[in-house]
């Protein structure tokens, strides 16, 4: 076997004359590479170029690097700081007045269904408010001689310093004794911004006394009323209700009248009656549910308590065109420390959460490391 | 190796980095039938690639001998570069072979080689006996060229007779010990590949 090997190692072959094949192949190469465009790159890789040229090369470019780094570095810094400002303008913009404003129209419908009921008119929001209220001290109103039957009904906003208080308050107004009551009320003290609201029914007498006192509670935001002429529906009621009672009278009276009648006839006339006598129950039902709207009128009082006022930003002052450029400079130098500072904390992080992650892709980096180097031995220094 | 020669290696170089072309031709007539050998061997008995190599690396001598240091002696610094150029060429070899879709660039060369690998062992008797001798003068190439590529230059320089184990150690700039064991451990690899082919 060593024989064999040694034979491997040995040239029987003809003389060669190889070095001349060398020589003239590099006096072409040479040729080639002076008349080739890529000259200047080949004279840079190969050691032709002298060493003070290439760290001249080496030089210009870690400075090419730094004056693009100096620029960008900035620049991205203002875009990040700018992305992260945006939102906070955007939230400034939406001021707590402003959002209150959005949100009342729900707040105010959602307590319409609770609480007005089918009572409750939700036009009257859409009404057109006025400071004045006239005077609603009359409910039956006398216009040309004639009784005028009107339904009241007032909504008032407050502007208060404890929502609660105000709350209980305005409860107090209403006199149980004299048949007023509250219709209904919520107090909200969960959000940023509390608020409450009630629902009053209290005679149409002491309206104006009621809403005098309430506007001691709390500054007056916004007012509305709306009155409702119900004359002429009363007077619907009263006459149905008269036909109603006549025909009861009659069907009564034809019913004694004629006793021996077939008994067919007699329980048809008995169903009619009944029926009569439902529509007029119906009818005085309606009235008194009319004449209590018209005696007690509906107050609906929305208090909101006031919230604590941000203080404004001082507008910056104005800048000359040296000021400008020194709160630039420092905005950029600290965008680009920031930014630098940040991105050693994301490495940090990165390095440290993934520790077990590092520890196997070394192991296995370095079995494949030592299998191609086995492979793709290291070429011997000459 | 050479040095004791009316004219030292680096003398020899240094005319031809002056523009004395005869220097090379000397240095050429001194160490490239070596070179070739030692080529042949690293290449797995292929000549042609050989000469290819030896080629390539009077090219690197051309080129670099300005800038030859005397770090290390003239011979070291031949076999070195043939060494790393054997290993590009080898490289080089497998890359067009597996986008030539051939088995082994070895297999092609070994048809070629057998004429030269016939002369080298001409005198060993009968036409039977020439055969065997082939067939298993193929086998230790095929062995050879199996083998890790540490293990078969440090074998290929061990039995090169040029050499010692201390220079061809030097040549690899591994110590002597490591040479040793891969040299140990590419002859054990080598005899039971041999002996498995020889039981199949």
């Amino acid at each position: 076997m060593d024989a064999a090997l040694q034979s491997m190692t040995q040239w029987n072959g003809p003389q060669t004359q190889l070095w001349r094949d060398a020589l003239e192949q590099v006096e072409q190469d040479t040729d080639t590479i002076a008349r080739s465009p890529r000259n200047l790159f080949t004279r840079v890789l190969s050691s032709d170029w002298s060493t003070g040229h290439k760290w001249s090369a080496l030089a210009a470019c870690v400075a090419l690097v730094i004056v693009v780094g100096a620029i960008m570095l900035p620049a991205t810094g203002k875009a990040r700081r700018s992305a992260q400002v945006s939102p906070k303008v955007f939230a400034s913009i939406d001021t707590p007045s402003t959002a209150r404003h959005e949100q009342s129209p729900e707040w105010f419908a959602g307590l319409d269904r609770d609480f007005l009921g089918s009572g409750g008119n939700e036009s009257m929001f859409l009404m057109p408010s006025y400071a004045g209220l006239p005077a609603l001290a009359s409910t039956q109103d006398h216009i040309h001689g004639t009784e005028r039957l009107v339904e009241r009904k007032v909504t008032i906003q407050l502007e208060v310093e404890n929502a609660r208080q105000a709350y209980l308050k305005a409860r107090s107004l209403v006199s149980e004794a004299s048949g007023e009551f509250v219709q209904g009320g919520r107090i909200d003290q969960q959000s940023d911004q509390p608020r409450a609201d009630l629902v009053l029914r209290v005679r149409a007498d002491r309206l104006e006394e009621v809403l005098m006192a309430l506007r001691e509670i709390g500054e007056v935001k916004n007012e509305q009323v709306q009155a409702a002429d119900v004359t002429d529906q009363m007077f619907d009621i009263e006459a149905r209700l008269k036909n109603e009672r006549q025909i009861e009278a009659e069907l009564q009276q034809l019913l004694e009248s004629r006793p021996n009648d077939k008994l067919e006839d007699i329980l048809r006339v008995r169903h009619e009656l009944g029926e009569v006598r439902q529509q007029i129950e119906r009818l005085e039902a309606s009235r008194s549910n009319l004449s209590q709207l018209v005696n007690l009128a509906t107050v609906t009082v929305l208090v909101v308590q006031e919230s604590v006022e941000e203080e404004p930003e001082p507008e910056p002052e104005e800048l000359g065109l040296w000021g400008q450029f020194k709160t630039d400079l420092g905005d950029g130098l600290r965008t680009g420390v920031e930014s630098l500072l940040g991105f050693f904390v994301w490495l940090a992080e990165v390095i440290v959460a993934g520790i077990p992650a590092w520890i196997l892709l070394t192991i296995i980096s370095v079995f494949l490391w030592r299998a191609y180097r086995r492979s793709n031995p290291k070429p011997l220094a000459v | 190796m050479a040095a004791s020669n009316q004219t030292t290696d680096r003398e020899l170089l240094t005319r031809f980095a002056n523009g004395e072309r005869e220097g090379l031709g000397e240095l050429a007539r001194r160490y490239e039938n070596r070179l070739l050998g030692l080529a042949r061997g690293l290449l797995g008995g292929s000549s042609t690639l050989a000469e290819e190599a030896v080629q390539e690396v009077w090219v690197k001598v051309i080129r670099s001998a300005g800038s030859f240091e005397g770090r290390s002696e003239v011979w070291t610094w031949l076999y070195r570069i043939t060494v790393n150029t054997s290993r590009d060429l080898m490289r080089r070899q497998r890359v067009r072979n597996r986008s030539a879709h051939a088995p082994s660039y070895d297999a092609n060369e070994i048809s070629e080689d057998n004429d030269a690998s016939g002369d080298m062992h001409g005198d060993s008797g009968d036409a039977a006996g020439a055969g065997d001798s082939l067939g298993f003068d193929e086998s230790i190439r095929a062995a050879v060229r199996a083998l890790a590529i540490d293990k078969r230059e440090a074998l290929m320089l061990s039995v090169h007779a040029e050499l010692t184990d201390e220079q061809a150690a030097e040549v690899l700039a591994i110590p002597l010990g490591t040479f040793k064991s891969r040299v140990r451990a590419a002859k054990t690899t080598l005899r039971r590949t041999l002996a498995v082919e020889i039981q199949s």
